[in-house]
């Protein structure tokens, strides 16, 4: 874990409020894996005064690449950072995805700006299980909505669109394609991020083709270090910290009853 | 690192301090958590997160929501009980030459006379913290530390018991902190931290619903810090025992806010969230403050406000 104050590279708006922030940061990137996250200083002031956890989109050449989508007053600040500035970065943090051969098919489920951390997820099973078939699941309220498709095409990833208002691939929810889907190769993983109805939706889906599925939850924190015990979800076993039990988590620990 | 020396030492009672910048309670977990940004020797003293009896599970979520210059919390007092904590935590902290401080919350007198028992005999333990902002459940669920007699009986209780020194965190959600103030020093209080967070709520108003999932919560950060430096002036010129300031330090200037309105030491909380390394930055610019005014000794500022 390291706490530094990054170089942007650069900033790129990519639609729907998304952005693509490109940090200098040797350290993390060389760290990182998939699934886990850093914290972000938006500011210098105290207004916001906590730091935002974002996912690693993408890591290499000694660079991070964080993709956000401005949700408030933090994610807003960020956007407006740009090249040449430095912002504070912790991390890298949590328990990421695990990848680990044999793995015939992974079916990386996104919703929203659920599809950050799949890129880094993508880009890791293609060095760990060469021979994998990867596909993207992206579902979203609009087809604008659908961003960085360009960079998954890149890495010979499969894509199955969804959108709520069909401006673009099938007209209805994700979780439908997965379930229309023909996942049937000896060893299938779904590796899942986005809203938590999606995720819950998700549950029966992988159960009634036994597909072991890893998620990763989505939480305010803190610190982001497993000290304000502020990010919690309920599970089977008691409270689990999204910061440090998570943000990945087996499909089924969480209590998906309360967490709708 | 930071070399400890003289010109930063300072007195809470009889527990000397390398520097006055404490962590405060519920904010540094239990220590090992800052390993990799901190080196706990650098630090005046260790405030671990508060231990009851038995472990809590704590609140349901969402548990923190932001707010200007601030948050509100509700955690609920997660923690890992006495048990555990003697067992898993402390032995960590033992390898270090930083005094350790162990908050401590009951829902009645008795659970604060066997908590602090048992941490005087665990063995390295500093000093023990009282929080008396917890409901009083034997009388009717009030907290302990808006009511005089109330905490004048916890601590003259608690008292002997501890063989250590014994402070009290008090609530800041008072008329008069300076009656509570005095009424902790009678029973025996070896200094009193000023403050707790103070209650507070946020509401999403889109969804009509409250940010906790406890509904109300206790604000902490810059927010709070003028309140807590006046509650802290006031307390240091009324009391003979040691104040200690807690609330929005974020930086060394913070900190001698609180030293210049009397206080001899500073507990550093929400600051740790947004930056590990908070504390020790806070030393270093104390050092840096003492030697451009041309000050020998950290003592020698505390409660140095000009009024005229």
């Amino acid at each position: 874990m390291f706490s530094l104050e990054a170089n942007i590279i650069r900033q790129t708006p990519c639609g729907a409020g998304f952005y693509l922030l490109e940090l200098e940061a040797p350290d993390v990137s060389s760290r990182a894996a998939p699934g886990q996250f850093v914290m972000v200083r938006v500011g210098d002031d105290y207004d916001p005064l906590l730091r935002r956890p974002l996912s690693v989109h993408d890591a290499g050449d000694g660079r991070i690449r964080l993709l956000y989508r401005v949700v408030g007053k933090g994610t807003g600040r960020l956007s407006r950072r740009g090249e040449g500035e430095r912002v504070g970065l912790l991390g890298p943090l949590g328990n990421g995805f695990e990848v680990r051969p044999p793995l015939d098919t992974a079916a990386l489920v996104a919703g929203g700006r659920g599809v950050a951390p799949m890129l880094f997820l993508a880009r890791r099973i293609r060095r760990e299980c060469p021979s994998a078939r990867l596909i993207l699941f992206f579902g979203a309220r609009t087809g604008e909505e659908l961003v960085r498709l360009e960079a998954f095409e890149n890495l010979n990833v499969e894509m199955r669109l969804a959108t709520e208002d069909g401006s673009k691939g099938t007209k209805g929810l994700v979780t439908q394609l997965v379930r229309g889907s023909l996942l049937s190769d000896a060893e299938v993983r779904i590796y899942a991020c986005g809203p938590m109805p999606m995720l819950k939706a998700l549950g029966p889906v992988a159960a009634e083709q036994s597909i072991p599925a890893q998620v990763s939850l989505e939480a305010h924190m803190s610190c982001g270090l497993g000290v304000c015990r502020g990010c919690v979800v309920k599970t089977k076993n008691g409270y689990a910290h999204v910061c440090q039990d998570g943000p990945v988590f087996p499909l089924d620990a969480p209590d998906w009853e309360v967490r709708t | 690192m930071t070399t400890p020396g003289p010109l930063l030492e300072t007195r809470i009672g009889d527990l000397v301090l390398k520097n006055p910048v404490m962590t405060a309670s519920g904010t540094f977990a239990y220590g090992a958590e800052f390993a990799p940004y901190v080196d706990l020797n650098d630090l005046g003293a260790v405030v671990v997160k508060g231990i009851s009896l038995e472990p809590r599970q704590g609140n349901p979520p969402p548990r923190t929501a932001e707010t200007p210059c601030g948050m509100v919390n509700a955690i609920g007092l997660e923690n890992v009980g006495l048990e555990r904590f003697l067992a898993d935590k402390l032995p960590y902290l033992r390898r270090f030459d930083v005094p350790v401080v162990v908050n401590v919350l009951g829902r009645q007198v008795d659970d604060y006379v066997r908590l602090a028992g048992a941490l005087s005999e665990a063995g390295g333990v500093s000093a023990i913290e009282l929080n008396v902002s917890c409901p009083n459940v034997k009388s009717g669920g009030q907290t302990f530390g808006v009511d005089p007699e109330a905490v004048n009986a916890l601590v003259a209780a608690v008292r002997p018991a501890a063989s250590i020194p014994l402070w009290v965190k008090l609530t800041p959600l008072v008329t008069d902190i300076v009656i509570i103030g005095r009424a902790a020093q009678e029973a025996g209080a070896d200094a009193v931290c000023v403050g707790n967070t103070f209650p507070a709520m946020a509401i999403d108003v889109h969804r009509r619903k409250p940010k906790l999932g406890n509904v109300v919560g206790g604000l902490s950060g810059p927010a709070i810090r003028p309140i807590m430096v006046r509650l802290c002036w006031l307390l240091a010129r009324s009391l003979d025992i040691p104040v200690i300031g807690i609330g929005g330090v974020m930086c060394a200037d913070d900190a001698l806010e609180y030293l210049l309105a009397g206080a001899r030491a500073v507990q550093v909380g929400t600051a740790n969230f947004v930056d590990p390394r908070t504390t020790v930055s806070i030393v270093e610019g104390l050092r840096k403050y003492l030697a451009e005014q041309g000050v020998g000794r950290v003592d020698e500022i505390v409660g140095q406000l000009r009024l005229e």
